[in-house]
């Protein structure tokens, strides 16, 4: 067998410069967003922009950070992407596990109509969601901006998938001990699918984190709009401030680059995988 | 033996019920009431704020139909879907099909980095883009100058817009379809590529006669599913043409349409026909992409 030498062709040095060319468009807006937030409004502002920012500026943050609502704003989505997170992981690894591991009546009827959901896209169930969230009373309320995500229909069916490779052997060995279903549940089933609930958990903060219609429709107080709303307020109340908008929104991304600098490899793959299966 | 087993078979259902129950009740609320009250609604002559509805049939499609500003919002929305699909697919397939290739190192670095817009949000996503798009501060206007060409007004001028809408689109979504192309690569068997190596065909060949028709049942996935997701288009376009920076003349899609119609103007049973069509154009979506998986 004979070693070919990989020549590298002019197509190959077209290929590579694309390549890099998409780096440079992938990475531009948020290395221009960094450096913006800490200029000021007349370097922003000048004809020539300045690529690094010529002294420090730290107004901008500073301006975020005291600003009456900005805090709050943060705060509020915390608060709605960590209950939606807990909530719709619980039960999504709750019912999961009944799909996965238990025979009854209607199963298939059942599993089918929560798959069917997933189909249907969330936007164009708006308007009577608003009317049952409405007749709750609970706009402007958490539980108001929590209440449609409560539940995962993709959640459930990922769940389902991951808990179904778990051997039925070392439940039935439990049961045998007399462990009764929680217990299994608990004791196996969860520890077994700790790397399914992290992906699922990731998947569901992120998307809730940058929910953006729902807030709109249901939160007209500011002190209950999030991130997602303040941040677009923004741009009223610093005219043409860019570097305030930009301070916003890389304190707005925080929480997700924090997740992504721990769990990079299971959110890719993890994401990828989803996707494909769901 | 035998009452044991009842003992367990009870207990198993009681498990299975106290969960099923509660939760699909919560289904029933927000999902099932919902959609159902969508397609009924559409049929009806229904104010939000004001009690009462009126059995209409189909006048409330006909309005759609004959509405210049639902007509524009198709358009429109069309038209950002399909550049947005063709583009994060075709880049998605590209960089997935670089970074496959084992000769250079820093690949999984620049990877990961292709992935970083995906896990931004949109709205922050969206504010950058618009600074970079910004008239008379914006770094593209800038190097189009720079160029010797004239700046554009990217945001105000109702046409042009759209192409910002379709760059911060395919922006986010080329990473997430990068990673998908990446699975379907990595499924490929590997001797394939040995044996035509063996064979000499070049590169160009492999990736005609191998990698292109063992990736093509994946590349029908990723096409659908990104036209499904920018048929919702909505938060770009909506944080792109308002604002301060903007002129305030909205970017319409048929999300922003369902939003008008029943959020502005109150209109209950127009914003539910907008949303069957949203309905029906998501369900034959997802139709095509079942039958052509199935073909493979």
């Amino acid at each position: 067998m004979s070693m070919k030498v990989k020549r590298i062709t002019v197509v190959d040095v077209i290929l590579l410069v694309l390549f890099f060319l998409l780096l440079v468009i992938t990475l531009f807006p948020l290395f221009w967003m960094l450096v913006t937030s800490v200029k000021t409004p007349a370097e922003i502002n000048q004809a020539t922009p300045t690529i690094f920012p010529e002294n420090w500026f730290w107004g901008n943050y500073q301006k975020i950070f005291t600003d009456q609502y900005f805090p709050r704003y943060f705060l509020n989505s915390l608060i709605v992407a960590v209950c939606v997170t807990v909530i719709a992981v619980m039960g999504s690894s709750l019912l999961g596990y009944v799909f996965a591991k238990f025979q009854f009546p209607l199963k298939n009827v059942f599993f089918y109509l929560i798959l069917l959901t997933i189909m249907v896209p969330f936007e164009a169930t708006v308007v009577p969601l608003y009317m049952i969230v409405r007749s709750m009373k609970a706009i402007n309320s958490y539980w108001g901006l929590i209440f449609p995500s409560i539940i995962s229909s993709f959640g459930i069916f990922f769940m389902r998938q991951n808990m179904e490779s778990i051997p039925d052997s070392l439940i039935e060995a439990a049961k045998i001990d007399g462990a009764g279903n929680f217990y299994v549940y608990r004791k196996i089933i969860l520890p077994l699918s700790t790397s399914a609930i992290s992906v699922l958990s990731i998947l569901l903060f992120l998307t809730e984190w940058s929910s953006y219609l729902w807030p709109l429709l249901i939160a007209t107080k500011k002190e209950m709009f999030v991130l997602e709303i303040g941040l677009t307020l923004l741009q009223d109340e610093y005219i043409t401030d860019y570097g305030v908008m930009m301070a916003g929104c890389f304190v707005a991304l925080i929480p997700a680059l924090i997740l992504f600098l721990l769990f990079r490899r299971n959110i890719m793959e993890g994401i990828a995988m989803s996707g494909i299966k769901g | 033996m035998r009452p044991l087993v009842n003992r367990q078979r009870r207990s198993d259902l009681i498990f299975v019920f106290s969960i099923l129950i509660p939760i699909m009740a919560l289904f029933t609320i927000i999902r099932f009431i919902p959609i159902g009250d969508t397609i009924i609604t559409s049929f009806f002559k229904r104010d939000m704020i004001r009690p009462g509805k009126k059995f209409v049939g189909f006048d409330n499609y006909a309005y759609l139909f004959s509405d210049p500003s639902f007509g524009k919002s198709l358009l429109n929305t069309g038209f950002i879907a399909a550049f947005s699909m063709f583009f994060s697919v075709f880049f998605g397939l590209f960089l997935a099909v670089e970074v496959n290739q084992k000769q250079m190192k820093g690949l999984k670095v620049a990877q990961t980095l292709f992935f970083l817009p995906v896990i931004v949000s949109m709205v922050p996503a969206t504010l950058m883009w618009k600074m970079l798009f910004d008239y008379n501060v914006g770094v593209i206007n800038y190097i189009l100058k720079a160029l010797g060409g004239h700046a554009i007004d990217w945001i105000n001028n109702e046409k042009i817009v759209r192409w910002p809408i379709v760059i911060i689109s395919v922006w986010k979504e080329m990473g997430y379809n990068m990673m998908l192309f990446y699975v379907g690569l990595k499924a490929i068997p590997r001797d394939l590529y040995e044996s035509a190596d063996l064979d000499g065909a070049g590169r160009w060949a492999q990736f005609r006669y191998i990698t292109v028709p063992q990736l093509k049942p994946i590349t029908l996935f990723v096409l659908v599913v990104s036209l499904i997701k920018f048929v919702k288009v909505f938060t770009q376009a909506i944080v792109m043409t308002s604002g301060s920076q903007s002129s305030g003349n909205i970017m319409k899609t048929v999300v922003y349409y369902i939003y008008q119609q029943g959020f502005s103007l109150h209109s209950m049973g127009r914003a539910s026909a907008a949303s069957v069509v949203l309905l029906i154009i998501v369900f034959l979506l997802t139709w095509l992409q079942m039958h052509l998986g199935k073909e493979k």
